[in-house]
């Protein structure tokens, strides 16, 4: 305790003998220059494409970009050709007028062989397996027997031409009086240019009385085949043409990241591939095959040129595939299109008479666009902006003596970009920009060999001083906009080269600034 | 937070608890007081018999700053002080060391057995608190990273904390006419400690401003880490807080030359204690406590991904927490101090001396030139004027004045003292002196002290017998008259 009192008394002698005024500050004054990093980055060309066009990108194995693109195009089913009728038979056995004895056992009394025909035009088939589909029968005797209903009988139906697919056994029924029906269901119709045959027997069964017919007694039998559909038909399906519904397919993919800008490309691929399982000679006919976006068109040229003759399968099952190249590729794609438009049709058998021709019920006919497009060629003019929000209002305006961009970059991809910030008011109003428009070359394009590849990337190193009236306008902003003026590689002359983009290409980015502060505290 | 909390009590704490670790360079000219054998035991104190009693024998105190001034921060014109922290921080020096120091006696006992031996006992606490503010930081934070571009700043800021009670025994024993040696033998109770056994804080900047910053650090602790605690009473714990001892040592010497001419060297303060109550210690690993800050990632941006900054900054913060763990003993050295010292004798009780002085203490000596004239007035009035160098502060007048009444005897003593007056004279008040002062030492109290010893260079002149007439005359040299004969001091 005297410890403390004495301290205590030490410090109160101590500071009657001081003035406080030298220890109470008017201001405080501290004038640093911070040297702050800003922004950084390791931005490859994959970055630089919006999200919806990475989807598309894709690397070749010596690392070139390319845009992979591909569409399945609406094809037309020609298996809805081939319908298969309900076709419908009749036939019967007459009895003379009489007695008929009894009878101890079941005799055969008569056949009948009957040729059924589907009744097709222009296709002649020669096999179908049915998944779907049934024969029905109705029977019935014209007169009545003495005494009534003595007389019995069944018909043994026999269709020849028609066998279990898996046992290879012809379908044979029989069949009382009245109606009736047999599904055909996993049956193979055997056929002659769509006929098959079918054989009829009619047994009188054992009886005990004698049985008196009338004059004009017939057994009346009536055949039809009904809601047949198959898994599969062969034989010749007839010269036949299909039209092809017109379709406009979206291709924004070329057109979204390269808005206005002059590209050209100096090896891309377009080509329709055409995927065809019918066992059929085929050919399509384009219209119309054009490139197209607003205001404009340009043609497709195909080789081959329309029509273009199908490849086809020549076993169930398998496919045949076509590709049609389009030989103006590179001008469509540098047409930087929205939209492939085509029109046409497709026709079967084109001037034949006859053929083995097959389809399944699955069988399409599958077209494909694919565009691949390396990234390989020359550009101008590509604009990329982003506005981005902004707010300094926590930074005390007056605290800043003077400001200085830093801006160093070492760029290895093939591009030139020019970076304007446009400092925007609260209404999106533009206040200025940033920099001198001699200060936008920011970004230094790499020089590359005459095959386009990386030679020597280009670096910049910058320090952009901030004149105060910019600081000024800087901290009044409320949006900035970054926009970016971007072409390939040119030559000495300033003319454009044909470049290549390849992953590993990568812009290293490193923004800092350094900003003189006085900053007086009261 | 916790940690710098705990530094700043322990800063301040050691101010409030009256303890007291220093060099002091006046004082070892005073050998009018029986202090004097704290810069060197060797020195016998001029009365035979001397005792303090607790606060009042010795209360002292001492604030070093080897930096800057308060002048080298403000400015005043016409009654308006402004701070400029940017001359601050160019008159800095590479390492800022400010220390402050304080301590008291609780028991002083000094007493001449016989001419050639001295004994001595003493229980004194004592504090010492050292912060390091480096250049380096200090100028990253006032002048900004724009100096640093392209290079680095590798800086350690430290602080060196102790607080302890010391118990002592002593002798000075003159070996022969021209040689006395004197050691002190102090048994140490540590009361609270902080030490930085390393730290460093590497900042590198780059060309592109990016910002690397790399942390380490082993602090250590002991007696703080618990008052943190809710409900903790420290009073409750006396006991635990005695488990820190150490062993302490002091040694000096004196010889004479010639009749006039007295070296002396002394080392005090040579020791340790082992921390063992409450120890803590506070890590920072440098593997861990790493980061670049590059600016905003663009990738990031391009992503989208808009919880990235505030991810950063978390992780920043995750990196750089110190790792706090409960530890086992450790030790700690004591400020040890080395003094040189030459002394003439220009008449009787008029002397000149120079001392050369130097404290060495976890890899920082720090050290002094002092010249020094002392004059006894008598019995009744010693002084000693000194003019010292140290801290790269060239205007210490320092002051030693002890009023000998005894039994009592009262004494200031200061490093740099002289000029408080003098200025409180011309300003009628202190702030000049305040303002421009680097180190300021002082020490002063009341002891009781008897039989003086009146000493000469040309004759025995301890005559015991003005103070103390019992005893009439040694068997060494007590005879005023008896030529030739040792002046004990």
């Amino acid at each position: 305790m005297l410890n403390r009192v004495i301290v205590f008394v030490f410090i109160l002698a101590f500071a009657s003998c001081i003035d406080n005024k030298d220890y109470t500050l008017d201001s405080l004054t501290l004038s640093p220059t911070v040297a702050l990093p800003v922004a950084f980055g390791n931005i490859s060309i994959l970055d630089l494409i919006t999200d919806k066009d990475s989807a598309y990108l894709k690397v070749y194995p010596d690392g070139l970009l390319y845009f992979s693109y591909s569409q399945s195009l609406a094809s037309r089913d020609i298996r809805n050709l081939f319908i298969i009728p309900t076709s419908t038979t009749t036939t019967g056995f007459d009895f003379p007028a009489g007695t008929l004895p009894p009878s101890s056992s079941d005799v055969q009394y008569s056949s009948i062989n009957q040729l059924i025909d589907l009744n097709l035009s222009p296709e002649q088939l020669s096999e179908m397996l049915l998944k779907a589909g049934s024969i029905n029968y109705n029977i019935s005797v014209s007169q009545p027997t003495v005494p009534p209903n003595s007389l019995p009988f069944e018909v043994i139906l026999t269709l020849t031409d028609v066998v279990d697919k898996t046992t290879g056994v012809p379908l044979s029924f029989s069949a009382a009086a009245g109606t009736g029906s047999r599904p055909l269901q996993n049956y193979i119709i055997n056929m002659n240019k769509n006929k098959f045959n079918m054989k009829i027997d009619l047994i009188l069964k054992k009886r005990t009385n004698t049985v008196l017919i009338a004059t004009g007694t017939r057994v009346n039998i009536q055949l039809s085949f009904g809601g047949l559909d198959f898994t599969y038909i062969k034989g010749f399906f007839g010269d036949q043409t299909v039209a092809l519904p017109a379709q406009a397919i979206d291709l924004t993919v070329f057109s979204s990241s390269l808005n206005k800008a002059k590209i050209s490309f100096v090896q891309p691929s377009v080509k329709l591939t055409v995927r065809n399982d019918y066992g059929v000679p085929s050919e399509v006919i384009f219209t119309k095959l054009e490139a197209r976006k607003t205001g404009a068109t340009l043609p497709l040229q195909t080789s081959p040129s329309s029509p273009v003759a199908l490849t086809f399968p020549t076993v169930l099952g398998s496919s045949s595939t076509t590709t049609v190249s389009v030989t103006n590729a590179a001008a469509v794609l540098n047409f930087s299109p929205t939209q492939l438009y085509y029109s046409g049709s497709t026709r079967i058998n084109k001037g034949l008479l006859t053929g083995n021709n097959f389809l399944a019920d699955t069988s399409k006919l599958n077209v494909k666009l694919a565009a691949e497009v390396p990234l390989y060629g020359q550009a101008s003019g590509i604009t990329l902006t982003d506005t981005l929000k902004l707010d300094l209002g926590s930074i005390n305006q007056s605290s800043v003596v003077s400001a200085a961009l830093k801006v160093k970059t070492v760029n290895e991809m093939p591009l030139d970009a020019y970076i304007q910030l446009y400092l925007m008011d609260e209404n999106k109003k533009i206040l200025d920009s940033l920099f001198a428009s001699s200060e936008t070359y920011l970004v230094k394009a790499s020089t590359v060999t005459t095959s386009g590849d990386l030679q020597t990337a280009g670096s910049t190193d910058l320090k952009l001083d901030l004149t105060i009236d910019k600081i000024n306008k800087l901290f009044s902003s409320r949006y900035i906009i970054v926009r970016s003026k971007l072409n390939t590689s040119k030559d000495s002359n300033g003319t454009l080269l044909n470049v290549k983009f390849k992953a590993s290409y990568k812009l290293k980015l490193d923004v800092g600034l350094m900003a003189k502060l006085k900053i007086i505290a009261k | 937070m916790r940690k710098f909390q705990m530094l700043l009590f322990f800063c301040f704490g050691l101010c409030g608890c009256g303890a007291f670790a220093q060099t002091e360079s006046t004082l070892y000219f005073m050998n009018s007081l029986p202090q004097v054998v704290d810069a060197n035991p060797a020195i016998m104190p001029r009365y035979k018999l001397s005792i303090g009693l607790p606060i009042i024998s010795s209360v002292g105190a001492m604030y070093s700053n080897n930096g800057f001034t308060y002048n080298d921060i403000i400015s005043k014109t016409d009654g308006v002080v402004k701070a400029d922290l940017t001359k601050w921080s160019q008159s800095l020096a590479e390492k800022n060391y400010v220390t402050v120091a304080v301590q008291t006696d609780l028991f002083r006992f000094g007493y001449r057995l016989n001419p050639r031996m001295y004994l001595m006992a003493s229980a004194t606490v004592k504090g010492y608190n050292r912060m390091m503010l480096p250049k380096g930081l200090a100028s990253l934070l006032v002048d900004g990273t724009a100096p640093l571009v392209g290079t680095y700043s590798n800086t350690s800021p430290q602080e060196e904390g102790l607080s302890y009670l010391e118990t002592v025994i002593g002798m000075a024993y003159k070996i022969n006419s021209n040689l006395t040696v004197g050691g002190r033998l102090k048994y140490l109770k540590g009361l609270a400690n902080v030490t930085t056994e390393s730290s460093s804080l590497l900042i590198q900047i780059d060309d592109t401003y990016k910002i690397s910053a790399t942390g380490q650090a082993d602090i250590r602790t002991s007696g703080i880490y618990s008052l943190n605690k809710s409900g903790y009473n420290a009073s409750d714990h006396v006991s635990d807080y005695l488990r820190n001892s150490g062993w302490g040592l002091d040694l000096g010497g004196t010889y004479k030359f010639m009749d006039k001419l007295t070296v002396g060297v002394s080392l005090t303060d040579i020791g340790y204690i082992t921390w063992k109550n409450d120890t803590y210690q506070y890590t920072l690993d440098p593997a861990i406590a790493n980061y670049t800050f590059s600016g905003i990632d663009v990738n990031k941006l391009l992503d989208n991904n808009s919880g990235y900054l505030s991810a950063q900054a978390d992780s920043i913060k995750k990196k750089f927490q110190m790792k706090e763990a409960a530890r086992g003993s450790y030790n700690t050295m004591l400020p040890g101090k080395l003094y040189l010292s030459g002394s003439y004798e220009l008449a009787k009780n008029l002397n000149i001396g120079a001392l050369f002085f130097t404290e060495k203490f976890k890899g920082r000596y720090a050290s002094g030139l002092t010249a020094a004239v002392n004059k006894h007035f008598g019995k009744w009035l010693s002084t000693s004027l000194t003019y010292t160098v140290s801290n790269r502060s060239y205007n210490n007048i320092g002051l030693g004045i002890s009023f000998n009444l005894s039994p009592i005897q009262l004494y200031v003593v200061g490093d740099n003292l002289l000029r408080a007056p003098a200025t409180l004279i011309a300003n009628k008040n202190l702030n000049a002196y305040i303002n421009s002062s680097q180190l300021i030492t002082v020490r002063a109290g009341l002891n009781f002290v008897f039989g003086w010893d009146k000493g000469t260079s040309k004759q025995v002149e301890v005559n015991d017998e003005s103070h103390n007439p019992k005893k009439k005359k040694s068997a060494f040299g007590r005879t005023p008259s008896k030529r030739k004969a040792t002046r004990f001091r």
